[in-house]
């Protein structure tokens, strides 16, 4: 277990500035995910703290040791790749077994720590094979393996699963986890999958334009997004954002006036526009009027299984509802809906800083 | 358990990588940068066997543009040249057009046509010169045909001796040419023929507006490659004519050896050589400019 | 109407084969006719026509070459001048490949700083005759105290083989993907232990392109043995040069000379045949857009 500290890391690639003073404290065996979008400085933050790419400054503290300046290998951790990475012309056994063999350990050592990471991810009986006898999610194991022997405290994950079919991907997810209970070390994984992002994750990092927007545990991020660009990455169908005017304890949306009270701002609150973000899950629609709904339009039906996501006009600002899928039909052009107070997220418009 | 790392301090891995880079620049620097710096400081010398550093200006380039020998050498680097890569390329398009036209044994022809290129123009010149000879070659040959008056005497005659070089030069490097432009042929899009016969164009015609301006980067590899060996040409020469009859054929490769090494006027040599890499240059600078002109054009 | 067609097909088909024949002709008939002298004696090489088969084929002529022919005033045959040129193309190929390869390896894969300015310098030993910087390097080695030595044509060929070789490796390096770099570098492999342990075992294929390349040029080469090797190591190829231009004095032995000249082409030859594909590749590996 490892305790990760990096201090106001700035990375650049000639005037490109991929890190823009970066801090993380990253708690001893917490499973932390770097969510963003690609090029948002992941995979550049991960590298940095592996090792594989140096910094312009900042430092980075593994527990109490300064690593900035160490090779990836006097780190002592473990790494799996995107593409795996693994060695074509060796086999498993020999893959896994590389780390210790050029550490100069003994046979009995490579043989020992082999067998013990082979048996907890199921791949004994692989060993003696090449990656390119290997499927996906083999490879995968054997990349999870490699990094396994190491005994590294500190193990690092580059999108492992974005190269896997949808239902492999889910089966290595839950073993990812169920790994992570089991060694109890720091994990840090790098994904733009905001599923995986949040069923693995003790904390959540999401990242964009080279600085980390929040940090959080998942439910934090979904419920309430520090930004509007975390709330509108996070969550899929993603959150309705309708320009609104504040004042006092209430909101308007064109004529529509919203209660406002059971809100927790983040500091006092100043009359004028904001933006109103709520998520699709958290509208309820109506085909009568009742208590503080609105009346809207229903434009689209979007059956999708399990629900159905409408697509809605309020005083033309377009909106999405998720509702049960037995509703959708019955519905007339024009519905009532109404907002769930905890669903509901602030948004400065210029700053986009939640309110 | 605990695993031991090797404690003995060691080189970061990018510091050896810039490490094992540093003979090889060196050797560059010194073999490559350092002799050609050289060589032009020594074409501005009166050196004769041995370098002598007085500075004489333009007079060896004066002399050496006086030269006839030189005169006549420049002059077949562009007569031989000319000639070695205009035939390969015709007849390399040639074949590699015929090959296309999905002929049996093509694995085969292709064989024959490209095992020239193995060998050495010191075997291409020894070969040709076997054939060529007078009293028991071609000319014996096709007079003990019939043709009684037939004469082939390339190789004695100061004004045809040159094409012999040409002859045996093409025989060698044709089926390069042939397998370059080969493998561009392959690589255009099938579709396009496809097209060809939807809208009814004869084939020979594709070949001429479509697929030849098509092949015009690898053309101008085949170009580059070719070029290179006209200026490098030596061995060929050496073997086939000697630079003969007289110095009929001679080359500035040629002219550049002797001078250096059996008529020991450095200075001369040194004069030639930097003239020879400044038409090289331009080579270069036109290639690339041509080859810019195609993508250009594409 | 379709059969004018066709025989216009048929006649177009002939035409192309006949064509296609006689090329194949041209370009057999210079090989077919050292072969066939170099079975005959010297009498029969000299006075008959060179298309006419031997009268009794026999290898004579090749032990001649091989053991007794004069180099100048060496009657020993090219046996030795052959295992000069093995020698040579052994020690200047393996360590041509080998440097090229590990700078291909650290230009390629490491992300250095000016990397590309390294690969442009070098490439202009590629494209410069190289008889430009001849004299410099025959006065370096002359002051060096080691010119018309085995060191001395090794280094050239070395020096020479580099840029494009270098080149090759590089091309192929740069394909790879750069993770097994980074693999290896967490997994605590050195510079040396990555390229032995990881990138040789992949490089196989581009071993024997690279390889077919730089024996060839090695075992052909022609002006850098005269200049470079000295009496000692005089290469076949010059020996066979001048082979032919001693005997021209006296009464010459075409057969023994077309002998000589087979020998000095089998070996290029052979390899031709035998590595098929990688033989070409290896030829127009130099025509890589530089």
């Amino acid at each position: 277990m490892t305790r990760v500290r990096i201090e106001n890391l700035v990375r650049s690639y000639g005037t490109v500035q991929v890190l823009k003073d970066v801090s993380l404290d990253i708690t001893p065996g917490e499973f932390l995910v770097l969510l963003g979008p690609s090029g948002c400085g992941k995979s550049t933050l991960l590298s940095a703290i592996a090792g594989l790419d140096e910094v312009q400054s900042g430092r980075i503290h593994f527990d109490d040791r300064d690593v900035t300046a160490l090779e990836p290998n006097e780190r002592e951790i473990g790494m799996v790749f995107q593409s795996y990475a693994l060695y074509p012309t060796m086999t498993a056994r020999a893959n896994m077994a590389f780390a210790l063999r050029v550490s100069g350990a003994t046979k009995a050592q490579m043989e020992e720590r082999v067998t013990w990471a082979a048996n907890l991810l199921q791949i004994t009986h692989l060993l003696d094979r090449k990656p390119g006898q290997l499927s996906g999610g083999q490879r995968q194991r054997v990349a999870i393996g490699r990094a396994l022997v190491r005994q590294a405290r500190l193990f690092l994950f580059d999108e492992p699963l974005s190269n896997l079919d949808a239902k492999l991907r889910n089966e290595m997810r839950a073993e990812i986890k169920s790994l992570h209970e089991r060694l109890g070390a720091t994990f840090i994984f790098v994904t733009h999958d905001q599923i995986e992002a949040m069923t693995l994750a003790t904390r959540v990092a999401v990242m964009s334009g080279g600085i980390i927007q929040q940090i959080g545990t998942p439910e934090d991020i979904y419920r309430r997004p520090a930004t509007r660009f975390v709330a509108d990455f996070v969550g899929s169908p993603a959150m309705s954002f309708l320009d609104a005017t504040l004042a006092d304890q209430t909101l308007d949306i064109g004529p529509a006036r919203i209660d406002l009270s059971a809100y927790a701002f983040a500091k006092p609150p100043a009359p004028g526009p904001v933006t109103f973000g709520i998520r699709p899950e958290r509208v309820s629609v109506h085909p009568e009027v009742t208590l503080g709904t609105h009346p809207a339009r229903l434009t689209a039906r979007e059956p999708m299984g399990a629900d159905t996501l409408l697509w809605l006009d309020l005083h033309g600002q377009r909106l999405s509802a998720r509702v049960p899928p037995e509703i959708g039909p019955a519905l007339q052009d024009t519905v009532h809906i109404g907002f769930d107070p905890a669903g509901i997220s602030l948004f400065d418009p210029k700053s986009g800083l939640r309110l | 358990m605990t695993i031991s790392h090797r404690t003995r301090p060691r080189l970061r891995p990018r510091t050896v990588a810039q490490l094992v880079l540093l003979p090889t620049i060196l050797l560059t620097v010194i073999g490559y940068h350092g002799s050609i710096l050289w060589t032009i400081v020594l074409s501005f010398t009166p050196s004769r066997m041995l370098p002598v550093y007085r500075w004489t200006g333009f007079d060896m380039y004066e002399r050496l543009l006086n030269t006839e020998r030189w005169q006549v050498a420049y002059q077949n680097l562009f007569i031989f040249g000319g000639l070695y890569i205009g035939f390969c390329l015709l007849f390399g398009l040639v074949l590699a057009i015929l090959l296309d036209q999905g002929v049996k044994g093509r694995s085969i022809l292709q064989t024959i046509f490209l095992y020239p290129i193995a060998l050495s123009f010191v075997v291409t010149g020894l070969a040709w010169k076997w054939l060529l000879n007078p009293t028991t070659g071609l000319q014996d040959f096709v007079r003990s045909l019939g043709w009684e008056n037939f004469t082939l005497d390339l190789l004695s005659s100061p004004d045809r001796a040159i094409y012999t070089l040409v002859i045996a030069g093409v025989w060698h490097s044709a089926g390069l040419t042939m397998v370059i432009l080969f493998a561009g042929l392959q690589s255009i899009d099938h579709e396009i023929w496809r097209a060809s016969r939807v809208d009814g164009i004869p084939r020979w015609r594709m070949y001429l507006h479509v697929v030849i301006p098509m092949l015009w980067p690898v053309v101008v590899t085949c170009l580059v490659l070719l070029s290179m060996n006209v200026v490098r040409s030596y061995e060929l020469i050496v073997v086939l004519t000697g630079g003969g009859p007289g110095f009929s054929t001679d080359v500035p490769a040629k002219f550049i050896i002797d001078h250096y090494f059996a008529r020991q006027s450095v200075c001369l040599a040194s004069a030639a050589e930097t003239l020879r890499l400044l038409t090289v240059a331009a080579i270069l600078a036109i290639s690339a400019l041509s080859r810019r002109g195609g993508e250009a054009a594409t | 109407m379709s059969t004018t067609r066709n025989s216009g097909v048929i006649i177009g088909r002939i035409g192309l084969y006949a064509f296609l024949i006689t090329a194949a002709a041209f370009f057999m008939i210079p090989l077919v006719i050292v072969f066939l002298t170099s079975l005959k004696d010297g009498v029969e090489a000299r006075t008959g026509s060179i298309f006419d088969l031997p009268q009794s084929p026999d290898l004579d002529s090749y032990v001649i070459a091989w053991t007794s022919a004069c180099i100048g005033r060496d009657c020993n045959g090219i046996s030795g001048r052959f295992w000069n040129s093995i020698t040579l193309t052994v020690l200047a190929s393996g360590l041509s490949l080998l440097f090229a390869s590990l700078n291909g390896f650290a230009l390629a894969m490491w992300n250095l700083r000016r990397a590309n300015l390294i690969l442009a310098m070098l490439l202009i030993g590629a494209f410069v005759p190289y008889q430009v910087m001849i004299y410099p390097l025959v006065r370096m080695f002359a002051i060096g105290g080691f010119h018309q030595t085995l060191a001395a044509i090794v280094t050239v060929h070395v020096l020479f083989g580099l840029p494009i070789l270098t080149l090759i490796f590089r091309n192929f390096y740069v394909g790879l993907p750069p993770e097994l770099i980074k693999a290896a570098r967490v997994d605590g492999a050195g510079f040396f232990q990555t390229w032995r342990l990881i990138i040789l075992p992949l490089s196989l294929n581009i071993f024997i392109v690279a390889g077919i390349l730089s024996v060839t040029g090695v075992w052909n080469d022609y002006l850098l043995g005269l200049i470079f090797a000295g009496a000692n190591w005089q290469p076949m190829t010059v020996s066979v040069a001048s082979l032919a231009a001693t005997n021209a004095t006296g009464v010459p032995d075409h057969a023994v000379n077309m002998s000589a000249t087979l020998l000095t082409a089998l070996p290029p030859l052979l390899l031709y045949l035998f590595s098929g594909k990688y033989f070409v590749r290896g030829v127009t590996a130099g025509a890589v857009k530089g």
